[in-house]
């Protein structure tokens, strides 16, 4: 193990560990270019169609932008995609905490297909998903009678949009996880064992504080998507005005009917929580450097 | 391991990271069950009193990344010591230092054994450290107990080949138990044979118990394939005619000219049967 030295204690090994002034072999115009191409694929790519959002959404100054938030069925979009991804990250949150665990902490039998399992939303075309309920759950599909007979609806309802939800932003948390906690090791778990820990107490305080950080990262990753999945939701939803639309399918729906000012407005929104979603990252990142590093540091 | 009360120290200390060195210390007592654990202030006392302990005082603040290597297995030995464990296992515990830390180490530990009388198991392959730190010597060999005793009698009374091989250097002689009396290449060696061992038998040497004799009473011969000196003794490596090395140590500064002839004579060693 390499010792760490924090650089705060010793100033002057940080200053001769700083690289030389000059490692660049490259000449000005190589870089240049290089330079100019990364901005301009920046720019076309990111850059551009976020702007485009906003100026499209404020076209027609802010009256028409706020207009577009003042309908009944905005409304519902709204409150129906903070309701699912309400149901859809938490439930994620506890089943990939618990499978990254499993997987990365434990040898067992079928830990190889519970990989792969965890991956397959990733795999699968989000439309497919959706068919996928459509056929158990559905009116003519495999569990659809006895929904019927029980009074229970699932497609084109609340419950069918969370479960595509669900179903499509799976592997998010488990997958940022495993490679952190198999990294990881279970050393720590082990000692905490023989200082009298339980395995509820160490999970709690070994496991959990040493996967923050990554467990944070995910649960925003896992949180954006949940709010803006399209294509399962889109399939399990049945476009159902006020009641069964989420933000980017209500987006759709305003866009096809040529309505771009209420349609980018609405999508501003969503791409507002895109960049809400960076800058928490970023400023904990950024309050938490210390506790970042001293992770970072432990090799 | 729980129930059994062991306090562990890992080979690569298992630090809590995300945890400040006096929060490691205290992780034993504030993972107790509410009823048994002591007052904050008490458990404060004890980190306070074990940092003293192990001469860390002013670094309780501070993360285990901060700290060096010696520094971080005594933490890790403050932590086990925490929880006040019937038996401490130190699972090879200086593996992954540096000599010379390894050394300050090992005195600092028995320092601490001996003030706390913590029965303590130290697991090793350095039998340096095993004689230094031990009241009582196990010495393992491929899954079998060789020998216990204290480190005086695996050291003058190793009870197999095993446990004189893992205490240091030795030099593997062919002989011939006669009459009591061990002989080398038909001359008779100081060394006597235990009762009843008659025949053919090994006899093990170590490096200071041969010394440099005229033909007529060596018991050994070769030729010199090279000298060099190590920690001020001349250690001088000899071929024999059974085609085998070996290696001597001398405390005279001459050196030996590689090539030359050389007799050995054997004021001393350890009888086995074959």
């Amino acid at each position: 193990m390499s010792e760490a030295i924090a650089p705060a204690d010793f100033p002057a090994a940080e200053a001769s560990l700083r690289p030389p002034a000059s490692v660049v072999t490259e000449t000005g115009w190589v870089r240049w270019t290089l330079i100019a191409v990364a901005v301009a694929f920046l720019a076309l790519f990111l850059v551009l169609p976020l702007v485009t959002v906003f100026a499209q959404a404020f076209a027609k100054g802010i009256g028409a932008y706020l207009a577009a938030f003042s309908e009944p069925d905005a409304h519902a979009a709204i409150k129906l995609t903070l309701i699912t991804a309400a149901i859809a990250v938490p439930f994620n949150l506890v089943f990939g905490v618990t499978a990254a665990w499993a997987i990365a902490k434990f040898q067992f039998w079928g830990r190889d297909l519970l990989v792969t399992l965890i991956d397959l939303p990733f795999s699968v075309s989000p439309v497919v998903s959706g068919l996928i309920y459509v056929l158990v759950f559905g009116s003519q599909g495999l569990l659809g009678p006895w929904l019927i007979e029980h009074d229970i609806q699932i497609i084109f309802a609340v419950p069918g949009i969370v479960l595509a939800t669900i179903f499509v932003t799976f592997p998010f948390v488990a997958r940022q996880l495993i490679p952190l906690m198999q990294e990881q090791g279970t050393v720590e778990e082990e000692a905490a064992l023989t200082l009298g820990a339980t395995g509820w107490h160490a999970f709690r305080t070994v496991t959990l504080p040493n996967i923050r950080w990554g467990l944070l990262y995910a649960v925003l990753l896992c949180n954006a998507r949940a709010m803006g999945e399209f294509g399962a939701v889109s399939v399990v939803s049945g476009h159902i005005r006020g009641l069964t639309n989420t933000l980017p399918l209500h987006v759709e729906i305003l866009y096809n009917e040529y309505n771009f000012v209420a349609s980018f407005a609405v999508a501003s929104l969503l791409a507002g929580l895109a960049l809400v979603t960076l800058v928490i990252k970023s400023v904990l990142e950024w309050r938490y450097a210390d506790d970042i590093a001293a992770g970072a540091r432990r090799h | 391991m729980q129930e059994r009360a062991v306090g562990f120290v890992f080979q690569h200390y298992a630090l809590f990271k995300h945890l400040t060195v006096a929060d490691n210390i205290a992780y034993g007592l504030n993972a107790r069950k509410r009823s048994d654990r002591p007052a904050k202030a008490e458990i404060k006392k004890r980190v306070g009193d074990l940092l003293d302990l192990i001469k860390l005082s002013t670094f309780g603040d501070r993360y285990p990344s901060q700290l060096s290597g010696g520094q971080r297995q005594r933490i890790a030995l403050a932590r086990a010591l925490a929880v006040e464990p019937r038996v401490l296992l130190l699972d090879e515990p200086f593996g992954a230092l540096d000599a010379q830390v390894r050394k300050d180490l090992r005195r600092w530990l028995r320092e601490i054994h001996d003030r706390t009388g913590q029965t303590t198991i130290f697991v090793t392959h350095d039998q340096d450290e095993a004689l230094e730190l031990s009241d009582r010597v196990a010495v393992l060999g491929n899954g079998r107990l060789e020998q216990v005793g204290t480190p005086d009698e695996v050291q003058e009374h190793p009870a197999s080949p095993t446990v004189l091989k893992f205490l240091g250097d030795t030099i593997e002689v062919e002989a011939i138990a006669q009459g009591g009396h061990v002989l080398v290449n038909g001359r008779e060696t100081p060394v006597s044979a235990p009762d009843g061992l008659v025949g053919p038998v090994k006899l093990y040497v170590r490096p200071w118990q041969l010394q440099f004799a005229d033909a007529h009473e060596a018991h050994l011969e070769g030729f010199v394939r090279s000298s060099y000196r190590a920690q001020g003794r001349q250690r001088i490596e000899i071929d024999r005619p059974n085609g085998k090395l070996l290696v001597v140590e001398a405390s005279d500064n001459a050196r030996l000219a590689a090539g030359r002839p050389v007799g050995l004579k054997i004021n001393n060693g350890y009888v086995f049967s074959n």
